[in-house]
């Protein structure tokens, strides 16, 4: 009995379906979740920039005063109540009263030395980058 | 090369004028085309004209006020006398899709004489820091390119890379003729921008001579974030495999 030998584009296809397929149960988890606890985790991007990291978090409706940023060795905790309420079926709406982020970031990061700001519904956190190099010279 | 696969549509050629343009609104970098096409037909009310049908996916219907929609589709729309038409999507195109749903979309236009206008955020690393981006215009058609130029409001796009269904438009528009014109907005590439798409629908206004008032969509920006999240994520995953990095990168060009 012959079995059909796959071709390597059908094995693409196959690791790229699997993908989207986890991709879509961690949606799917990430969903649920969010309704569950009616806290939100917003959408973020780390930059690393030569001498500082970036975190940027999407936090539409936050206010600016009630955010809070701890951060402890390359962890970075924010949380902010919001109002988040999206019309969904006649008469529901999704709710949730929180952001939520918990962010592992490259290195050690210290509150203290990074610059924040919240402008149209974006947090941007700047942290410098610690040097730990030093110069070799050359022989 | 230009694949040549179409996915499958259906478009109502009855109340459709020749030369109506196709606005493009799929969801991409910052959201600016889904914002710009929701807002539009929000506005101006819509008739469903047709649909385009992302093979790639499981079955997917929309439903709005109990009336079932494709997560794809063409809106016909009047405004200030004038007559558009719009596509958008509830969900984002898979990377495999591009090609079929670009033919689709070039082949839909191509059979009314439309001009597609592709409106589109373009990413911008330090948009936080910027107050009104800039809109950026490329054509394939010396004419569209004048009108772009006379709204006074837009930069000609010189270098860079174009990626994802854009570039696949355009390039399907070249095998068959068809007129388009990319409005690129500087804009987030992960978060959703209403600022960009305003910025884009003042310059669809002068390119038309319409008068749709872009404060609402300010006003309502943060809302309008949150109810796209969902949607901004989706899109983010899904165009993982899209090298949109290149857009951020300047192309090499000829060494000299």
């Amino acid at each position: 009995m012959y079995r059909r030998r796959r071709s390597l584009f059908d094995l693409m296809r196959e690791l790229e379906e699997e993908m989207e397929a986890e991709m879509e149960h961690m949606l799917a988890r990430l969903k649920e979740m969010e309704l569950t606890s009616r806290c939100l985790e917003p959408i973020y991007e780390i930059l690393e920039r030569p001498d500082e990291y970036v975190l940027r978090v999407d936090m539409p409706g936050a206010e600016k005063d009630s955010i809070e940023i701890r951060a402890s060795g390359r962890l970075v905790r924010i949380y902010a109540p919001c109002n988040y309420s999206v019309p969904y079926r006649e008469g529901v709406r999704t709710c949730a009263s929180c952001y939520r982020l918990e962010v592992e970031m490259p290195a050690q990061v210290s509150i203290e030395e990074a610059r924040v700001r919240y402008r149209d519904g974006v947090l941007e956190i700047r942290f410098p980058q610690r040097s730990r190099e030093f110069r070799i010279p050359i022989e | 090369m230009v694949r040549t696969e179409v996915a499958p549509y259906f478009f109502e050629k009855r109340g459709a004028r020749e030369g109506t343009p196709l606005i493009e609104g799929l969801p991409e970098a910052g959201l600016v085309g889904t914002i710009v096409s929701s807002y539009i037909t929000s506005k101006l009310g819509g008739e469903p004209q047709g649909y385009i049908e992302i093979t790639d996916l499981p079955p997917i219907l929309a439903v709005y006020k109990s009336r079932v929609f494709e997560p794809c589709r063409i809106l016909r729309v009047e405004a200030d006398g004038r007559q558009l038409m719009v596509l958008s999507s509830d969900v984002p195109i898979p990377p495999r899709g591009f090609w079929p749903v670009a033919n689709s979309i070039v082949e839909i236009a191509s059979s009314t004489k439309s001009p597609i206008i592709c409106v589109s955020g373009i990413p911008e690393p330090d948009r936080l820091d910027i107050d009104r981006p800039k809109v950026y215009y490329l054509s394939n058609d010396e004419g569209l390119g004048e009108m772009a130029v006379a709204t006074g409001i837009v930069e000609k796009f010189e270098n860079g890379f174009l990626t994802g269904i854009k570039a696949a438009i355009l390039k399907s528009a070249e095998r068959r003729g068809a007129k388009v014109l990319l409005a690129l907005a500087q804009s987030h590439l992960n978060y959703p921008d209403p600022g960009a798409a305003a910025e884009v629908v003042l310059f669809l206004n002068k390119l038309f001579g319409m008068s749709i008032a872009v404060e609402p969509l300010l006003e309502r920006a943060e809302q309008i974030k949150m109810q796209l999240r969902d949607l901004m994520r989706r899109t983010s995953s899904s165009m993982a495999p899209v090298p949109i990095g290149l857009e951020l990168e300047p192309p090499p060009g000829y060494i000299r």
